[in-house]
């Protein structure tokens, strides 16, 4: 039996217990997600190239995130949509 | 039963006891947008409170991520799955607000004072049990470690990072069930509080806390629950020479997330009119921050900012029917709650009082077409008997880390 | 071994007392009042209601596999779930004890034996229930003071109750059971227990060092069971083949707050409980059974206290009984027997002779306000009054004082007889 396969056993001490959690993610979400953390560097008065270069600097994990999985294109529609309305 | 008002509800419910409300109420206002789980909260608890034999699974205060996490396991789903049961397809909240379906009392079968269960060991054991794991885990049967070596967690979708303690509830849930009057309101503070002398190890009152926060002790066999840390609410701790103090977790937060006061009530429970409380400002004024899970019907005292990027779906089943509007105002908040944003955690004592001192223009920008204009404004917090506590400024300066700095801790 | 109960030659001489009596019941008011008492006592026995208490030589035996236990009288107790008062079961069950008594110039034992299918003395996790027995008696009782409600007591009737708690017992035989005890893989830690709130509060559930496994409390309503001490109130339970064995004693005279037992005095009124850990039973969740009362063998007190079931529904017919209950619309509020729908506004009435006596049920509907049972919906909040209506007094024409009565006092018999019959 592979541990893939293996019954939940909350009294097993060796059982490493994390699980994969496949949240489907809609595009409306995935949209939301990100929208918000455009509008939140824009709420700090941030400039439509510095938001840009956070999605590029693979240290700020979650914007290049999004940057790497939807393209450059992507992310520079939604500045432009945060920025404008 | 008796009838009560619950305004959180808009509307009269069942209650066991008869309507009595404290002179003050313990509330506090979390901002879940701003949360970073570190679990300083937890930890200043449980070094505080629950280091004791007995205690050890005990987390008055815990941190969770939803929608994967919960302590104990699935206490949120498995109080509203039971509700949805008792009231099938019932559960709902009108166009005006108020809500058309049953609370945990009304939906208590007749042999039960509340509806509610008792968790199982299992579901205690593990608090962050199944939160934050990589979506390319794979396992290979062996020790249960990856084929392809660990991966770190990438979320993909959304999640948030809940704060709970207990909710000092105006009609909780514990007390209502307790067959023996162990578990008190105080009249002075609304906190909640289980006599260790009383109580018989009974945990109806687990039973029956929506939250699930009081929890046995098995090296006392009575039960505890989070006590509001009082003697600080109270000022007796020697820190702050008899000003009252915020609880333990408040403080702590590293995040500034917390915000705790006391707020003045009518005789018929409603909060009374108190425009310069921060508690006040952001609940009843601004109404930014909303009660989790209003319709199981106990008026929890604890207001959450809801997380702003997660389903309104999701967020209008446990916060209620105001998440919209509490979203609009924290996104594009107002002079004003700006300013009172910065009262968080700049200092240990219970604000009860601000005044804001008009400052300059920080800078103008534009968000979706609309133009949002920061103004460097001064909030002064200040005691109970008018002195002043502190005060600071709306703007913060930013540091950027340099580029050869970058990856540095 | 089944003791010798010795019940046919009592009995025997119970008829013949009252034959005696009848006989010559002019030859001594003496004689007369203990012919009464006797036949008192036969009607009580016939109904169950009597649990004879013998009388033994020297200490009374704390161990249940004693063999003074052979000299007692063993009787059986129907026992059913409580269901007046929420929180109770979700589904009412009937089971099963039996007791024996013996008592001396100085002490009173009982033993009670529990059939259990699992033992469950472990506290020590948030999901874990005990089992516990327990007996109740009326802190003060006799000729002329009403019995107290059945739970609990009552406001000016207090109860006074013995709980033998299963967890109790094992603290007792190998050692306080804590968190330390109950997990042995957990990490030692180093110095001594740190503070635990119960502890220094003072509960009696708290205390790590322990003289009886028998916990003496009082109570005058619900939620007001009080644990206070009282020295030498002891005790044994053993498990054995699928039952509880437990033996509760205590001096007559209690050291502290309790039922004073007066042996020359008089029936003493008894009642016992049981909590299933393995149901998760604890608090109001339990069997229960009515007020049964003691008489102590071989001394000549008078039984003027208790009144036969056969006294108070002297000719009353439980089958007009149970018509009358439902032309009157009874079962709108309270589940009954064979009744579809039955109501839940009230308490449950399935079993009511077997947690009421007849006396009480007579009461209560004749006057809802007697006793009022201080549950959510059984009284008006405001007022404290019973929600139950009493046809008490009321006429068909209520402004005519000589129009019929709707319910009669023979139709109030009926229906307590009919209810009595449901055991
Ligand atoms: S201390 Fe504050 S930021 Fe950290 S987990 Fe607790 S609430 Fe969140
Ligand atoms: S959150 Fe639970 S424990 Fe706290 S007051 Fe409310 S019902 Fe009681």
């Amino acid at each position: 039996m592979s541990g893939h396969d293996k019954e939940f056993d909350a009294d097993d001490p060796m059982a490493l217990v994390p699980a994969v959690m496949d949240v489907p993610m809609d595009e409306a979400s995935y949209r939301q997600m990100a929208e918000t953390f455009v509008e939140e560097y824009m709420l700090l008065g941030y400039s439509d190239e510095k938001i840009v270069g956070l999605f590029r600097n693979p240290f700020y994990r979650a914007t290049h995130e999004i940057l790497k999985t939807k393209g450059e294109a992507y992310v520079m529609d939604l500045i432009e949509e945060i920025r404008n309305g | 039963m008796a009838e009560v008002y619950n305004w959180q509800l808009g509307r009269n419910m069942e209650y066991p006891y008869e309507e009595h409300h404290s002179k003050r109420q313990f509330a506090a206002v979390f901002n879940t947008n701003r949360c970073i789980a570190c679990q300083t909260c937890s930890m200043a608890c449980k070094s505080t409170w629950t280091f004791s034999e007995g205690q050890e699974y005990m987390w008055w205060n815990n941190v969770e991520s939803k929608p994967y996490g919960g302590y104990p396991a699935n206490w949120d789903s498995k109080i509203l799955s039971q509700l949805a049961e008792a009231d099938p397809d019932g559960q709902k909240w009108s166009e005006d607000g108020t809500f058309d379906g049953k609370t945990i009392f009304e939906a208590a079968p007749k042999n039960e004072r509340v509806l509610g269960y008792l968790p199982t060991n299992a579901e205690w054991r593990t608090p962050n049990l199944y939160e934050d794991t990589s979506t390319k885990y794979k396992s290979s049967g062996k020790l249960g470690l990856a084929d392809g070596g660990a991966e770190l967690p990438a979320h993909k979708a959304w999640f948030f990072y809940l704060q709970r303690i207990c909710n000092h509830c105006s009609y909780p849930a514990c007390a209502a069930a307790c067959p023996r009057n162990a578990i008190y309101k105080r009249p002075e503070d609304g906190i909640v509080l289980i006599d260790q002398e009383r109580c018989r190890g009974y945990r109806k009152c687990m039973e029956a806390c929506p939250y699930k926060k009081p929890m046995y002790n098995a090296q006392s066999r009575v039960s505890e629950k989070c006590i509001g840390c009082y003697p600080r609410v109270e000022g007796s701790d020697p820190l702050t020479n008899g000003h009252p103090m915020e609880t333990r977790c408040m403080t702590a937060c590293v995040g500034q997330i917390r915000l705790q006061g006391l707020v003045d009530l009518n005789e018929d429970g409603s909060w009374k009119e108190d425009r310069h409380n921060p508690l006040y400002h952001m609940v009843k004024v601004a109404k930014v921050a909303l009660p989790l899970y209003p319709q199981f019907g106990t008026e929890p005292n604890i207001y959450y900012i809801p997380p702003r990027w997660v389903p309104r779906e999701y967020l209008t089943q446990m916060f209620g029917p105001g998440v919209e509007e509490a979203i609009n105002a924290y996104r594009a908040p107002s002079r004003e709650l700006l300013a009172v944003m910065q009262l968080f955690r700049r200092s240990q004592e219970i604000v009860f009082r601000y005044e804001i001192e008009e400052g300059p223009k920080a800078y103008e920008t534009k968000v979706r077409g609309e133009k949002f204009t920061m103004y460097n404004d001064t909030v002064i917090a200040y005691r109970e008997n008018g002195e002043e506590i502190f005060r600071t400024e709306v703007e913060e300066p930013v540091i950027v880390r340099p580029p050869e700095r970058s990856n540095a801790i | 071994m089944r003791p010798n109960t010795g019940l046919s030659s009592v009995a025997g001489a119970a008829t013949i007392a009252a034959l005696v009596g009848f006989v010559f019941f002019s030859v001594s008011p003496a004689t007369r009042a203990r012919a009464a008492d006797n036949t008192r006592l036969d009607q009580l026995e016939k109904a169950g209601d009597l649990l004879r208490a013998h009388k033994v030589d020297g200490v009374l035996p704390t161990d249940p596999d004693d063999a003074k236990w052979a000299a007692a009288s063993e009787h059986e107790v129907p026992l059913v779930s409580q269901f007046a008062v929420a929180p109770s079961a979700a589904k009412l069950t009937r089971s099963q004890i039996s007791v024996r008594a013996l008592y001396n110039d100085s002490e009173f034992a009982l033993l009670v034996v529990a059939a259990d299918a699992t033992k469950n003395d472990d506290v020590s996790t948030a999901g874990h229930f005990a089992d516990a027995i327990a007996v109740g008696f009326p802190t003060d009782y006799g000729e002329g003071i009403p019995l107290p409600y059945i739970g609990m007591g009552n406001e000016g009737r207090p109860v006074n109750v013995w709980q033998w708690k299963a967890a109790w017992q094992t603290d007792i035989d190998s050692g306080y059971r804590g968190v330390t005890e109950a997990y042995a893989n957990r990490i030692p830690r180093a110095g001594p227990i740190n503070y635990v709130a119960g502890k220094a509060a003072g509960s009696p559930l708290s205390q790590t060092s322990r003289t009886s496994p028998v916990e003496n409390l009082v109570a005058e309503g619900f939620g007001t069971l009080t644990s206070t001490p009282s020295a030498k109130l002891d005790g044994k339970g053993i498990y054995k083949d699928g039952a509880w064995r437990v033996v509760m004693k205590r001096p007559l005279k209690p050291n502290g707050v309790g039922a004073r037992i007066r042996v020359g005095a008089g029936l003493l009124p008894i009642t016992f409980a049981v909590w299933d850990g393995a149901a998760a039973e604890r608090n109001g969740m339990k069997g229960l059974t009515r007020w049964r009362f003691v008489v102590f063998s071989g001394e000549n007190a008078s039984a003027k206290q208790a009144t036969p079931a056969s006294t108070v529904l002297a000719g009353a017919d439980p089958a007009k009984g149970k018509s009358l209950v439902a032309a009157l619309g009874c079962t709108s509020c309270h589940a009954l027997p064979g009744v579809a729908s039955g109501g839940i506004v009230g308490p449950d009435l399935s079993y009511a002779g077997a947690i009421h006596r007849p006396e009480y049920l007579l009461e209560s509907i004749i006057k809802p306000n007697a006793i009022v049972v201080p549950a959510p919906g059984y009284f008006d909040p405001t007022s404290g009054l019973s929600t139950m209506p009493s046809f008490y007094n009321m006429r068909a024409d209520e402004d005519d004082p000589d129009s019929p009565l709707i319910v009669t006092d023979d139709d109030f018999r009926d229906m307590t007889s009919y209810l009595w019959s449901l055991r």
